[in-house]
C-alpha cells in the first residue's frame, strides 16, 4: 500500500483504504488520503495547526466525524491540512473522544494544486478492522 | 430475481432480499439495467424496500447508479404518519438542482462571443472551491436566506417577482428553520451563496437543436436554434453539514432504540419524532440557500450577458431540486394521501393540471430539465399525468456517472478533454485540471438512452434537446 493508504474505485466517487500499526495511525493516514484528494500534498507548508476534540457513539462514527472535520476546515476557513496527529483515543461512559490535530496552511489556488472537492464522508461500505498489529479502516467519499 | 415488467420496467419483487417491505420497480431498458447490475444499485434499491413505512413501490430512474444508502436515481415516499425520513435519502448537496434560463438570441448572435462570455462568465461566477464567494453574509443574513431562500434573493436585488413564479415551491419551503441548522453549517454556508461548486456542477450555454413537441416548447418560450443556459448547483458546505449532521443524529437514534438497519447510511427516524421535524425543517433552509444560490448564479449570469451580448434579458424558464425530500399528495391504493416523497438523483415531473405547477405551464405539465454530461446533450420534458399515478410524479435527473473518477482520470488527460470537446463544438473553462477528465463525457451513460426510457415509459415526454456550445465548471 503506498503510503500506507491505497485509492479506491466506487462507481460515482472515491474511496480509502488506509493501514496503520494502531487505530492512531491507521486515522492519520486515513487522513492523509483524504487530504491527497482534495489537494496535491506535496504542495502543503506547514503554517498553522487546529486542535480536534471530537465525540461520537462508537469508533466508526468518531473516526467518520474526524475526517469530516478535515473538510469543514476546508470550507470554512480555506484551511488545507497536510498532515494530522492522533494523540489520544478514549472511551468514556457510552462516548467515544479523539484528541489530535491538523497541521497544514491557508488554501492558495494559486500555490496549490486542487484536484477535487469532496463534499462529505459516508457510512457507505465504511470497515474499521482492529487486529493486533494493524488496523485497517476503509471509507468511501462523497464527490 | 429480477422480472421484466415491460421494455421499460423491470420489477424487484419482495423475495429478493429478505425484510423487504415493498416491490423494487426500475426504470431501464436491457443496457441499462445489465449497467446497473455490475454495481450495487438494485440491492440499494431492495434496501431503501427494507425501511419502515414506505409506500407502494421503492423505485429507480434510469440514470440510476450506487450511491449511498439510496441508490442515485431512488425515489421512495413515506406515509407521514408511520414513515421515515431519511438524510441519506435526500444526499448531502441538499436541493442541488438545475434550473434553465432562454434568451432572445440565436447561435449566430452568441457563437463569435463565445471565448469572451466564457471567459467572463468565469471570472463573476465563483467555481471550485470553498470559500471564494462574492457575498459574505453575517449570520443573520444567512438565516434570512435559510428562512426565505428566493425571496432574499430578490429582495437584494438578485432577480425578479417574475423569477419567483417559475422556481419548484417557489424557491421556498416555508417550513425552514436555521435554529436546528448546526453553527459549522451556518460557518460552512455563509460565504459561500452565490457560488457554483465543484464536482458535477456546471454553467453551460446552450443551443435548441431540436423540438420534439412544439406546443409544449412555445409555452415552455423555447424555439429552435434558441440560446439558452443551464445552472446546475446545490446547497454547497451548508447543505453538506446538514446532512453530515443529521447522520450522526438518525445513527445515534436507531443505535438508542435499537433498530436494525441493512445500512448504516441509510439511517433515518420517524417524520414525527422531535429529530425528524427537526431535520425536516434544517433541510428545508438547506433547500432556501440553494434556491437563492442558483438566483445569484442567475443575477451573474444576466450582467455578463447584458455586458457581452447586449441584453441581459434571460427567462427563468424553470428552477427544480432533483436532492430532496417532499410533502406531496399523491394515489396510493386509489386514495388520496400525504406522503414525503425523498427524491435522490431524482427530478419532479408533475403533469398538466396539478396546481403546484406554474399557472403558465399548467395545461402542459412542468418542465422537467435533465442536464447531459459535459458536451453531450441536455435535454427539457414535461412531467405526465402517468408520472402522478406510477412514480409518484418523479423522473430521471441526468445521464448517470458509467465510469469511476478513478477510471475515467486514468483514460484521458485535461487536454484531450478540451480538445475532444472542442471537436463537438464546445469551448469548456475548468478551475480543476482533475474535474475536467473525471467528468469527461465518457464516464457518463448515454442521457439519449435515459431519456428514451422515461418518454417510452411514460413519466416525463421529450420537448426539446439542448446542444451545448461552452461550459464553465469547478
Amino acid at each position: 500500500m503506498n503510503n500506507h493508504y491505497e485509492i479506491l474505485e466506487h462507481p460515482s466517487d472515491i474511496g480509502i483504504l488506509a493501514e496503520g500499526k494502531n487505530l492512531n495511525e491507521a486515522i492519520e493516514k486515513a487522513s492523509l488520503g483524504l487530504c491527497s484528494l482534495i489537494v496535491d500534498n506535496d504542495s502543503i507548508d506547514i503554517k498553522e495547526q487546529k486542535q480536534v476534540e471530537l465525540s461520537a457513539i462508537d469508533k466508526e462514527s468518531l473516526i467518520i466525524k474526524w475526517l469530516n472535520e478535515i473538510l469543514f476546515y476546508f470550507d470554512s476557513e480555506s484551511f488545507i491540512c497536510k498532515n494530522s496527529k492522533v494523540n489520544k483515543i478514549e472511551k468514556f461512559e457510552n462516548n467515544y473522544y479523539i484528541f489530535g490535530y491538523f497541521e497544514g496552511e491557508k488554501f492558495s489556488i494559486e500555490k496549490h494544486k486542487f484536484k477535487v472537492h469532496v463534499k462529505a464522508v459516508t457510512y457507505h461500505q465504511f470497515c474499521l478492522k482492529e487486529t493486533e498489529n494493524s488496523v485497517i479502516i476503509k471509507v468511501f467519499f462523497d464527490i | 430475481m429480477l422480472e421484466k415488467i415491460d421494455n421499460f420496467k423491470f420489477k424487484i419483487p419482495k423475495s429478493f432480499k429478505s425484510g423487504m417491505k415493498l416491490d423494487g420497480i426500475i426504470y431501464a431498458d436491457e443496457s441499462l439495467i445489465q449497467n446497473m447490475q455490475k454495481d450495487q444499485t438494485l440491492d440499494q434499491v431492495a434496501n431503501v424496500a427494507t425501511l419502515p413505512g414506505f409506500l407502494s413501490y421503492s423505485l429507480a430512474m434510469p440514470d440510476a447508479h450506487q450511491g449511498y444508502g439510496f441508490c442515485i436515481g431512488g425515489v421512495a415516499a413515506a406515509d407521514i404518519e408511520n414513515g421515515v425520513v431519511s438524510a441519506g435519502g435526500v444526499g448531502f448537496d441538499i436541493n442541488c438542482g438545475v434550473r434553465l434560463l432562454s434568451s432572445p438570441f440565436e447561435e449566430k448572435d452568441v457563437k463569435p462571443k463565445i471565448q469572451t462570455l466564457i471567459d467572463e462568465l468565469f471570472k463573476n461566477i465563483p467555481t471550485g472551491t470553498g470559500k471564494d464567494g462574492k457575498i459574505k453574509l453575517s449570520k443573520t443574513e444567512l438565516e434570512d436566506v435559510l428562512h426565505n431562500g428566493v425571496k432574499w434573493a430578490i429582495r437584494n436585488n438578485f432577480g425578479t417577482d417574475r423569477d419567483e413564479e417559475f422556481i419548484e415551491d417557489n424557491g421556498l419551503l416555508n417550513y425552514a428553520k436555521s435554529s436546528v441548522v448546526s453553527e459549522k453549517a451556518i460557518i460552512r454556508g455563509k460565504d459561500q451563496l452565490g457560488t457554483l461548486g465543484s464536482g458535477n456542477h456546471f454553467l453551460e450555454i446552450q443551443v435548441v437543436d431540436k423540438i420534439y413537441d412544439e406546443e409544449a416548447a412555445k409555452a415552455f418560450g423555447l424555439f429552435l436554434g434558441q440560446i439558452t443556459v443551464l445552472i446546475h448547483s446545490g446547497s454547497r458546505g451548508l447543505g453538506h453539514q446538514v446532512c453530515t449532521d443529521y447522520l450522526e443524529i438518525m445513527d445515534r437514534y436507531i443505535k438508542n432504540n435499537k433498530i436494525n438497519l441493512i445500512d448504516r447510511q441509510l439511517a433515518c427516524v420517524p417524520i414525527n419524532s422531535l429529530e425528524g421535524q427537526n431535520y425536516l425543517s434544517a433541510m428545508a433552509a438547506s433547500a432556501n440557500f440553494a434556491f437563492a444560490n442558483r438566483q445569484c448564479i442567475t443575477h451573474w449570469t444576466r450582467e455578463v450577458f447584458g455586458r457581452i451580448i447586449g441584453s441581459k434579458e434571460l427567462k427563468l424558464v424553470y428552477d427544480l431540486g432533483h436532492n430532496i425530500a417532499k410533502f406531496e399528495e399523491h394515489i396510493v391504493n386509489t386514495k388520496v394521501r400525504k406522503v414525503l416523497v425523498h427524491r435522490k438523483g431524482a427530478t419532479r415531473a408533475f403533469g398538466r393540471g396539478n396546481k403546484n405547477i406554474p399557472s403558465a405551464y399548467i395545461e402542459i405539465g412542468q418542465p422537467v430539465l435533465i442536464p447531459g454530461s459535459m458536451g453531450t446533450h441536455s435535454y427539457v420534458l414535461k412531467g405526465t399525468e402517468k408520472a402522478m399515478l406510477e412514480s409518484f410524479g418523479s423522473s430521471c435527473h441526468g445521464a448517470g456517472r458509467a465510469k469511476s473518477r478513478t477510471k475515467a482520470k486514468s483514460e484521458t488527460t485535461p487536454t484531450e478533454v478540451l480538445n475532444e470537446l472542442k471537436k463537438y463544438g464546445v469551448l469548456a473553462k475548468a478551475q480543476s485540471k482533475d474535474g475536467l477528465t473525471e467528468e469527461n463525457p465518457s464516464a457518463y451513460k448515454n442521457v439519449d438512452s435515459v431519456v428514451e426510457v422515461v418518454h417510452n415509459a411514460g413519466i416525463a415526454l421529450k420537448v426539446c434537446r439542448l446542444r451545448p456550445i461552452g461550459v464553465i465548471k469547478g
